[in-house]
């Protein structure tokens, strides 16, 4: 199956980046689908922003593909839409369940090729839960009719052990993420056997030491849904993208020159990425909590072209000080980046490039309070100055 | 043969700590605390294995380890984010830890089968009392993988020749997880929930050769359908999968490196959550990146491989309070490394009185300081003898736990 971005030949034998995306908005054989319903929907309807974000995600990598800690070799993308949608200009093949495990078995050989690459998973769609270990990833032809009910779903499971090393895979990319941006609802008409009845995408190997970096960041918690803008994108998404763009980056080390170097890895993103989903759902009245699993470490995933912008609300104590304070702000290389006059709003709501800056607040001789200097720190997403003056 | 109780004892085990009385219908942490080194039944390091125990032997400092979490819990009772309500502690200690903690073990229960499902038992009915409760549970000891995504936890009646390997002798953490969820029976669980499992997942083949062994259910746990898991749960693994843990006099590498995290390793500034409390919190989204750090430490002095793995559901836990900024590890360098002998490299604090020169001798400079912000100064000893390219620089850093490293350019 042809990846939509493919630069295997020119870095063959290279650590690299490979990419597996897919996307489900079309479910024919569910309510409202093009195709006979199932005999079970379990409630499920016709979705409209999975697709599309997947293809959103899929871009964003192709056209950040210089800022990945290895560069990027293959993306793939399964994508079920109306109207099929194209990706770095390239059609997309429909995501069943034979394009899938076709798919996952490239991108898998692909990633044993190097200990060192990055394997990159994310599914958007339907989904449920199985039991609270277990959660099934529902395709395009779920329900079709063909074999068992859930012949047209993927556990989580398997492809995330799958994807562990193996003696088929000693060499495997040792840095994973899997993004699985689906609801956890459980379904307890589902009979047991049933239960068992997905289609298995790899076989995986119990034995082998697993020494994987590789995080499960699931969009939502056990047993809850996940929610998306109709029409737009996922909420999961909004928010890896925005992670991604700087909002989970973390000081990585230092350049030669004792400057910072930025860059997202799966401890940051696992810190970074509950937070941004919780501000935003909540900006939708919704409750959206995000679930990580897997075998986090500081593996790097992105570098930053330099210090991400920051959220900084800065507040007086006691807020009377507001009234009087004159407050400098001094970034790097003596750069005032921020001079206030009284009164100054509390909170007051800047964004800096992270870093460190030294805070000057002055008052006129008559005030009560006493002037004070101090150095604080900017880091993504957010951070609060507490200013306490005397 | 050792004949074990078929029934658990109907009355509660003794408590390491219980404060209830006074904390009355309020919230409060519960800690369940098993720890074993002592395995009746397995062979000691030099003896040969006995019959399906999987080449396991008797371990040296996991009842030490427990005991001392036990006992960090306990001293920092009213520090915690809600006080320390109970603390149960079941407890194997090996020979040569019998002198360690004694009036805590004495207020311990053997961490066998029967002993073990009456305390759980009794601590999920504690946690259930209020929704703002934290449940925390530490386990130490031998463990095993039986197939992907698997872990069991290995009691002290373990190979005791009575009916399958780990029939009533192990506890599968997917039932332990599972029976701490929010269910009908218990809609007031502490929503906010940790657990720390500090043994191996290694499997082998005299496992593998078995067919799949059952261990038995701790609990009942009803069948739910509507009820949403809306916990903040942390599961930590001192291992990856497949992987072992290891452990020293000095105990479990687990123990001690989770013991630094909740010492300061896994501080946060309780400013940058927008929190109204000053100061600094120990937080359980910091732990993974501190696990790391003092795990390789340990690795790197002892010659150990082990790395920990963590599940962080729904969001982040403070678990403790800190009286003052943690300490934090910082390294020091001047660049390039040529100006080193040159060069005079000190430390300022801006939110404290800490003022320290380092001997020219010790490069890249190795300290300690309590966190927050700090200019590095390179200074030039004697400007005239000092080649013409190095130069007098100062920079401000900010140290965080657990480690900061900052490099200086006098160039």
């Amino acid at each position: 199956m042809k990846p939509v971005f493919d630069n295997r030949a020119d870095l063959k034998g290279k650590p690299a980046c490979h990419a597996l995306v897919v996307g489900v908005s079309d479910y024919p054989h569910i309510v409202g689908g093009s195709a006979p319903t199932t005999r079970e929907t379990f409630e499920k309807t016709q979705l409209s922003s999975r697709a599309l974000s997947a293809a959103r995600l899929a871009e964003w990598l192709i056209d950040h593909r210089s800022r990945l800690a290895v560069p990027l070799s293959t993306c793939r993308v399964l994508a079920s839409a109306t109207p099929e949608l194209l990706v770095h200009d390239e059609p997309v093949a429909r995501a069943t369940v034979e394009n899938f495990v076709r798919a996952a078995t490239e991108w898998a050989a692909d990633a044993a090729a190097n200990r060192d690459g990055i394997a990159l998973f994310y599914f958007a769609g339907h989904g449920f839960e199985l039991s609270p270990t277990d959660q099934v990833m529902l395709l395009e032809d779920f329900g079709n009719g063909i074999g068992p009910l859930l012949r047209g779903g993927v556990g989580v499971t398997n492809l995330f052990y799958g994807m562990a090393p193996s003696g088929n895979a000693p060499d495997i990319a040792r840095t994973q993420a899997f993004f699985v941006d689906m609801g956890r609802t459980p379904q307890p008409s589902l009979q047991k056997f049933e239960r068992t009845n997905t289609t298995a995408v790899f076989d995986a190997n119990p034995s082998a030491v697993d020494d994987r970096k590789a995080g499960i960041f699931y969009a939502t918690s056990s047993g809850s849904e996940a929610y998306a803008v109709p029409g737009g994108a996922t909420l999961f998404n909004q928010s890896l993208i925005s992670c991604l763009e700087g909002r989970a980056a973390t000081a990585i080390g230092q350049t030669n020159e004792g400057n910072e170097l930025w860059g997202i890895t799966l401890f940051s993103l696992a810190e970074a990425l509950p937070k941004q989903i919780d501000e935003l759902s909540r900006s939708f009245d919704a409750d959206q909590r995000v679930t990580v699993g897997g075998s986090l470490g500081p593996a790097n995933l992105l570098y930053m072209d330099g210090p991400p912008l920051a959220d900084v609300a800065l507040r007086f104590e006691p807020a009377e000080a507001v009234a009087d304070a004159h407050v400098e702000i001094i970034g790097d290389g003596n750069v005032v980046v921020a001079s206030l006059a009284p009164p100054v709003a509390q909170p007051l709501r800047l964004e800096l490039p992270a870093g460190l800056y030294l805070v000057n607040v002055s008052f006129p001789p008559a005030a009560a309070f006493q002037p004070v200097s101090m150095l604080k720190a900017v880091r993504p997403p957010r951070v609060d100055w507490k200013i306490r003056v005397k | 043969m050792n004949a074990i109780p078929i029934h658990p004892p109907a009355v509660e085990m003794p408590l390491a700590f219980d404060d209830r009385e006074r904390l009355g219908k309020g919230p409060g942490v519960h800690a369940l605390i098993i720890a074993i080194s002592a395995y009746t039944h397995l062979p000691k390091k030099d003896e040969e294995d006995g019959a399906s125990t999987f080449g396991l032997r008797q371990l040296s400092s996991s009842a030490r380890t427990g005991l001392t979490i036990g006992r960090w819990l306990i001293d920092r009772r009213e520090r915690l984010t809600e006080p320390l309500a109970t603390c149960r502690l079941l407890v194997a200690p090996a020979a040569d830890e019998s002198s360690f903690e004694p009036e805590l073990a004495t207020r311990s229960a053997l961490p066998t089968w029967p002993n073990v499902c009456v305390a759980a038992e009794a601590w999920r009915a504690d946690a259930s009392s209020h929704r703002d409760n934290i449940a925390f549970f530490y386990f130490a000891g031998h463990g095993v993988k039986r197939q992907a995504g698997d872990h069991v936890l290995i009691l002290q009646n373990f190979g005791d020749g009575i009916g399958g390997s780990l029939s009533g002798k192990a506890i599968d953490i997917a039932d332990l997880l599972l029976g701490m969820a929010p269910l009908s029976t218990q809609p007031d669980i502490a929503r906010r929930q940790m657990f720390f499992f500090d043994a191996c997942r290694t499997s082998n083949p005299s496992i593998e050769d078995l067919q799949f062994m059952k261990t038995g259910s701790i609990w009942n746990i009803v069948k739910e359908k509507d009820m949403e898991d809306d916990r903040v749960r942390t599961t930590v693994f001192s291992a990856i999968p497949g992987g072992p843990s290891w452990a020293n006099e000095n105990g479990t590498f687990f123990g001690q490196a989770l013991l630094n995290c909740l010492n300061g390793g896994a501080a946060v500034s309780l400013d940058d959550y927008g929190s109204d409390d000053a100061g600094w919190g120990i937080s359980m989204s910091a732990l993974p990146k501190a696990l790391t750090y003092y795990l390789e430490k340990l690795n790197r002095t002892l010659g150990a491989g082990q790395n920990s793995e963590m599940q962080q559901v729904a969001g982040d836990v403070i678990l403790q309070r800190l009286d003052a900024p943690p300490p934090v590890d910082v390294t020091l360098w001047l660049k390039p490394p040529t100006a080193v002998p040159f060069m005079q490299l000190s430390v300022r604090g801006y939110e404290n009185a800490i003022e320290r020169e380092y001997p020219v001798e010790r490069h890249p400079v190795r300290d300690t300081l309590p966190a927050g912000s700090y200019e590095l100064r390179g200074r030039r000893r004697d400007p005239q003898r000092a080649p013409p390219e190095y130069k007098d620089k100062v920079k401000p850093f900010d140290a965080q736990p657990p480690h900061t490293p900052c490099r200086l350019p006098v160039t």
